[in-house]
Parts: structure tokens; sequence; C-alpha cells
């Protein structure tokens, strides 16, 4: 019964290509359904794969038709992304698609230390990210190897390190994520530090744009005489020689293997092996610290007997009303402030009216009737408030239950609750959330667009649009609840059709009753706002009964949806 | 110490620390080859935390532990070879099938594949699983999976079984025919059965000796008679009773609740 190193590697191989077939397995048992996944799968097959070789075929004829020394620059500066990619990776799977090779469900079985570090190095290539990777190194090493073809035996040779880094890059911070996977704060930090670079290349391009009042000249920050260069470019090749990315990225991992590759074609044969050796000595680096935090994983450093504590204040007094509504609108409050999902939606108040009002801050309003321009800050706001209503909303309050309930609306399924109780503290608790947030937004948006002017009108709509939208969204909740899958940053592969329907539904009356008098003819704003609180806040009065019952006759079907993916 | 040892598991001052807190403090166990034993203990008493060391998961902070004589710390690779774990967290590959999970503990205890699928569907049937074998472990209820743990643990024949809480969730039928099935292993081939739990009934019949752990240290082990003399009660008192005057939890509790029982 003893098992060679051969026999572990062999059976991991098993179980990675068990779980990658999982992937394709249907809960279902109904043979249209079967067929019709069997189909997915293999239109998935037809075009998946052809995609990657294409991509690797069009990186090899891209690489060769540069310059020797952009074909290096492009190749580090790829290698590079990729590198990030890979990093991002763990934090990216999704468990409803595919299962993760979870090394520490092996460790109560005997499986060698050795086996463990190389098999999950190993099944770590295996991946989809592993698929797609390989012809595009393999694009690489051709394109590279045009420019000198004595030269390719070592670029491929520089191109086994490029590998090996990116698989043990993605391998780290897959033992990384096990190693915190009790804490979701330390797991959000993380998630966080791997996405920034992302979030800045992305803001980065917003900034640009909205400091570059005219696309046809360089920004002013960028040094005249670099900028004087730049405007010789005429050709990708030229760009690529004068940016020059390798200056910054040779500095990390991924540089000194792509410098390993490419160094070698640009005629710098003694600095090529030289990265070479660098990037071998690196994946050893990164193998030994893969097999130290393996180690420490095997001797349980992701057991604690730790509980994340955490503070329950209450605000001693004693409301009016019935005991049982304030203590659900309590629970409602804690739970969406210790739910990760709308933490994500503070940050999105804050991104959303940003990557918004940037681009358009460039429109050429001079061009336009004075009163038209005055319109602008109210149009921009306006976007901005109607599509943060919709991404709260579509993601909170139309999946209520699945969302943040979950396995506690067997509580309330138990108790003797009034179910009307129960959707007015939900919706309370939302409107306070949400409201808040809306301010924050239309405050973001008023302060960059400079229209102060139209934050009491933008808050109102906001504040409107919450509570007459509030109907639709519940009865999409009470309808098509979803178990929504927090770990790990992800969502259920099934979106919310019905959130989005409640969307279309719920939101044009008020945007009729406040816009057309707003842009048609403003004093008509006097009758027409309080018709529209009105609308708002009766619409909610009288469906709330109707979706209690509702609520009331679904509970059972909610429960069994929301409790077990 | 020696392969021979007459102790299927020894533990010699184990202690574990979390921080500040002593999940297991100076144990000392000594549990005989071909026995059941249960581990019982309040919530939070340190069972968990046991088990975990003595199946090598979780490295003790001082003491040593000797499981089939080889020592956890510095073999846990035999030591694994022949336990088999039923652990709190089941860690079961969700989106295998039972048969596969199964198997793949198989190919893992290096049986051969035409060896372990001769051995699937006889534990399958014991543990009535069949008609679901063929689905995803997350399709089952707790129950169910609880089984598939314990077939998992089975499927290699191992020498000494660990298992944290084994019947919880599991049906009475499915329960009396795997302690059945386990008294025969112990006392036909000399398997340990190392066991925790809370039900006092199933240990005072099944087991042949108990611990009893509290905050993290032994109060008492032996069969029931000696407990139930170390406990000072009479020959014919409920392992309950003997369990709550060693563990000392005769509270006043009760006395507080008046609201309640009058």
């Amino acid at each position: 019964m003893r098992s060679s190193l051969f026999a572990e590697l062999k059976t991991l191989f098993w179980l990675q290509g068990k779980l990658t077939l999982a992937m394709f397995r249907s809960r279902r048992t109904s043979d249209w359904f079967w067929l019709l996944r069997l189909g997915l799968v293999l239109i998935q097959g037809v075009f998946m794969f052809p995609v990657f070789i294409l991509m690797g075929i069009g990186i090899a004829i891209g690489l060769a038709l540069l310059s020797p020394r952009a074909a290096f620059e492009a190749t580090v500066l790829g290698n590079t992304a990729l590198m990030l990619f890979w990093l991002m990776m763990p934090g990216m799977y999704n468990s409803q698609i595919m299962e993760r090779f979870e090394m520490s469900r092996l460790f109560p079985h005997p499986i060698s230390f050795r086996g463990i570090v190389v098999g999950s190095t190993l099944m770590g290539a295996l991946n989809m990210t592993g698929l797609w990777t390989i012809p595009i190194l393999i694009g690489e090493v051709v394109g590279l190897a045009w420019h000198k073809p004595l030269a390719a035996p070592l670029v491929a040779l520089g191109a086994i390190p490029t590998f090996a880094l990116l698989v043990l890059a993605g391998r780290l911070m897959d033992d990384f994520f096990d190693l915190v996977a009790s804490d979701r704060r330390l797991r959000a930090i993380m998630l966080f530090i791997l996405s920034a670079p992302f979030i800045f290349v992305w803001l980065g391009q917003y900034y640009l744009q909205y400091v570059s009042h005219n696309f046809e000249q360089l920004p002013a920050f960028i040094d005249p005489a670099f900028a004087a260069q730049l405007q010789q470019v005429r050709g990708p090749s030229d760009l690529l020689e004068i940016l020059r990315p390798s200056r910054f990225l040779l500095w990390l991992p991924p540089g000194w293997a792509s410098a390993g590759m490419g160094m070698i074609i640009t005629a710098s044969w003694g600095k090529g092996l030289l990265f070479l050796a660098l990037s071998f000595g690196a994946v050893g680096g990164l193998l030994w610290l893969h097999a130290g935090v393996t180690r420490r994983l095997m001797e349980g450093a992701a057991l604690t007997v730790g509980v994340e504590r955490v503070r329950t204040r209450g605000l001693g007094l004693t409301l009016p009303g019935p005991t049982g509504f304030w203590a659900l609108v309590a629970k409602d409050w804690r739970y969406l402030w210790r739910s990760p999902l709308p933490r994500r939606m503070l940050f999105a108040a804050l991104i959303v009216p940003i990557v918004t009002i940037l681009p358009l801050s460039n429109f050429p309003a001079e061009d336009m009737p004075p009163e038209a321009q005055l319109g602008i800050p109210m149009f921009i706001g306006l976007m901005i408030v109607f599509m943060f209503n919709m991404m709260m909303n579509i993601a909170l309050t139309a999946n209520y239950f699945g969302a943040i309930d979950r396995e506690g609306f067997g509580t309330l399924a138990t108790s003797v609750s009034d179910w009307r109780h129960v959707l007015l503290s939900a919706n309370l608790a939302m409107f306070l959330f949400a409201g808040g947030l809306s301010v924050l937004v239309v405050t973001v948006v008023a302060l960059f667009t400079g229209g102060v002017a139209t934050w009491p009108l933008l808050t109102y709509i906001a504040l409107a649009l919450q509570v007459s939208t509030t109907p639709v969204y519940t009865l999409a909740a009470i309808w098509g609840p979803y178990r929504i899958e927090l770990k790990y940053n992800m969502q259920s592969r099934q979106g919310n059709i019905w959130g989005l329907l409640a969307w279309l539904l719920g939101t044009p009356p008020v945007a009729l009753l406040v816009l057309l008098p707003y842009f048609l003819w403003k004093p008509s704003l006097w009758v027409t706002l309080p018709l529209s609180a009105l609308y708002s806040v009766g619409l909610y009065w009288l469906t709330l009964k109707p979706l209690a019952k509702l609520l009331q006759n679904r509970q059972h079907i909610i429960l069994e949806r929301v409790s077990k993916d | 110490m020696e392969n021979e040892s007459p102790y299927a598991i020894q533990t010699q001052s184990l202690t574990r620390r979390f921080g500040e807190v002593v999940a297991v403090n100076d144990l000392n166990l000594a549990v005989p080859r071909g026995i059941i034993f249960g581990f019982l203990g309040p919530n939070g008493a340190g069972k968990s935390t046991t088990i975990n060391m003595l199946i090598g998961v979780l490295p003790p902070t001082q003491g040593q532990a000797w499981v089939a004589g080889f020592n956890v710390r510095e073999q846990p690779v035999e030591v694994k070879r022949r336990i088999g774990v039923v652990p709190e967290s089941l860690g079961l590959y969700q989106r295998l099938t039972a048969v596969e999970q199964i198997e793949l503990v198989g190919r893992l205890h290096g049986l051969s594949v035409s060896e372990i699928r001769a051995r699937i569907p006889t534990l399958l049937a014991l543990l009535e699983l069949q008609d679901k074998a063929d689905k995803m472990i997350l399709d089952y209820s707790q129950g169910m999976m609880k089984k598939t743990a314990l077939a998992c643990a089975l499927i290699h024949a191992p020498e000494i079984l660990f298992m944290d809480e084994p019947f919880e969730s599991v049906d009475p039928i499915s329960t009396k025919a795997i302690k059945a099935l386990l008294r025969d292993m112990v006392h036909q081939r000399g398997t340990t059965v190392f066991f925790s739990t809370h039900v006092m009934e199933l240990a005072e019949r099944f087991c042949d000796q108990v611990g009893i752990i509290n905050k993290g240290r032994l109060v008492a082990m032996g069969d029931i008679p000696t407990l139930r003399a170390q406990a000072q009660l009479p020959a014919d008192a409920p392992l309950e009773d003997v369990f709550v005057r060693l563990v000392g939890a005769e509270s006043d509790a009760q006395s507080q609740l008046g609201w309640l029982t009058r």
C-alpha cells in the first residue's frame, strides 16, 4: 500500500481530470437538459481551443512584424500582464463553474509532502488559464525566434521558466488564500491588493481622458523631451522602442524570464543568459516558498479556533411600535454591514460617478446653447443616479433573501413574525443604506460637475426612486431568489433576470413625473414632485400587504433556494 | 516507541494553544488496541482539536502523540496510512460523486483500481448510498455526506478509525448497520475505533472505554464502571449523570430558569 511519488501524481492528475469534467456536469437529469449541455460543451470545445491556437499564431505574427527590440519590449509587457492575471486568478475562481483543487482536503490522507508540493504545482498548470497561456508562450517563442532563428533553442528554453513562474505565482496565491481562508477580512484585503494594479490602469485611462482636452496633443505632464520623441512615432515598433516598458518591468520576475527569452535576439547574449539563469533561480525561489507555505498548511496553520468578533451597539432606546419589528430592523441593518456584498456597493458608490463623469468632462459643451449647457450636470447626475439605483437594487433588494438573509431566512420562516414587518424592515434597512449611498453619489456628482444646484433635486429623485422601485424589486426577491456565493468575491452564474425586469418596470413612473416637467416646464415641478412622492409612498403602501401574502405562500420555496446551492 | 506498542493511541502531555486559548491541556491518553473508545466532552472542550492532532493535521504546541506506534509529528504519513478519518468538516469534493470520492481516497491509500471498484459497491450497499452513488456530493443531505465520508474512511480497511461525531445526521437504519460493522471490525480484526460524541446513550452502549475531556483537560478515563466509581455514583447510574458529575456541570442555572418551568 506504499505510494510512490509517481503513483501520488497519477492520483492527483486523475482528481484534476474529474474536477475539470465535473464542470460540465448537470444537476438535472432531464435528457433534454443533458443534450443541451452536451451541445454547449461541444460548441465551447470547437470554438475555445482553435481560439487559443489562433491567439498564439496572432502573437507570433505580431512579434515577427515588429523590430527585434520592439518584439522584446512587447514580450516583457505581455508577460507582465500575464503574471498579473495569474496572480488574480485564485480570487476569480467561480466555485459554480470549477471546484478548486484544494490541497487542504488531501492532508488527512497518506500523501507525502513532496507529492503535495509537486502535485499541486503541476495541477496549477492544468487549469483553463494554463491552457491558454501555453499557446501564447509558443507564439512568443516563434515570433521572437523569427528575428534570429539560430537563437530559437535558447528562446524556447526561456519560455520554460516564464511558464513556471506564472504557474508558481498562481499556485502561491492559492496557498495564501488557503492560509487566510478563515479570515474574510484578510481575504478581502488580499483581493484588493491583487486587483489594485488593474484598478489603477482602469482609472488611469479615465484620468488621461480627463486631463487631455485635446486628443491631438499629449497631456501636459509628459516630459517635453519625451513628448518630442513620441511625436516621431511612425508605428508600433517605434512606440515600443521609445516607451521601453522593460526599463521598469525588468525589475519584476516576469521581466527576468522575458529578458531571458528576448534579449538573446537583440544581440545581448550575455545579458540574456544572465536573465535566463536569474529566472531559473526565481522559479527555485518560488517553489521553495510554495513548499514552505504548504508545510505551514500541512501543520495546520489554517486551522484555528479563532472566531471573528463583531461589535454590537444598540441605540439604548425603546422605540415605539412592535418590538418584533425593531428586532427585524436591527437584524437587517447589522446584516447589511456584515455581509461583504453591501461593502462592495460602498466602493461602487465612489467609483461609478468618477468613471462616468471623467470621460464626459471632455464633452464639447461650448458649441451648445447656454440653456443646454446648464442641463449637462443634471443629465450626468440623472444618468448616474439611475445607474446606481439599478446596480444597488438588482444586487441587493431584488435578491434580498439570497444575498443577505440566506440560511437566516429559516429563522424568519419558523418565527411568528408578521410578514409585512419582515418586508418593511428589509426595505427600511435598504432605504437607509441605499439612500445614504445615493446621497454620497449625488454629492460626488455635484462636486465633479460643478452643478451644486442639482444636488437637492438629484437627491430627491434618488430617494423617491428607491421607494417607488422597492415593490417591484421586492416582488423579484420573492419570485426569483437565488443563493449568492459570497466566498472568493464571486456571485452565482445565474443572474437576476427578475431584478432587471423590476428595474424596467419600476423606474419610468418617477422618471416621467420628475424629468419631463424639469426639462419641459420647470414650474410644473411644484405639482409633479409631491405627486411623485405620493405615487412612490402610495405604491409601496398598497403593495406591501399582497407582497407579504406572496412571501408567506412562497417561504418554503425561498428557504430551499437560498439555503442550499 | 515501537510499532508493537500495546496502545493504538498514546499521548504524553499533549497540549495545543491557539494564541491565548488553551484548547487541549496536558492530555495523557492511552487507548489499547482493538477497542471502541468514546471521547466525550461538552461543546468546545477540545475533542476535535485532539482528533486533529492525532490524525496529523495539527501539530501540538507541546507534548507527543503516537498512533499505531508511530510518532504523529515525525511520521505523519505512516500514521495516515494506518488510519481512517471521518473529520468534523467532512472535506469532500463537492462536485465528485460518492463513487469518485471513495475511489480518490482508495487511490491515495495506494489501493489498486480493481480492488477499489470491488470494495465500493459493498460499502455503498451497507450505507444505503447505492441509489445516489452517481450524483454529485453537493446534492447530498448532511447524513449522506457523513456516510460518504465514512465509506472513505473504511475503503482501505484501516487499523484505527477516528470519527468526529460519526452518527450525527445519519438515519437509524444506517447507524445500526455501521455499529454492527464496527463491532465486527474491532472483535474480528482488532481495529481500534476512536470517536467523539455528545450522545451519552451511544457511548454507554457502544464503547468499551470512555475518556471525558473538559476545558481541554482529561477529567476521567476508563470503562463505564470505573467512571461510575470515580464519580461516586451507584452501579446503575446512567453515563449522563456520571458525565455531568465529572465535568462539574451541575450549576445553579436551572434554579434561575423558574420562568421557564413554573
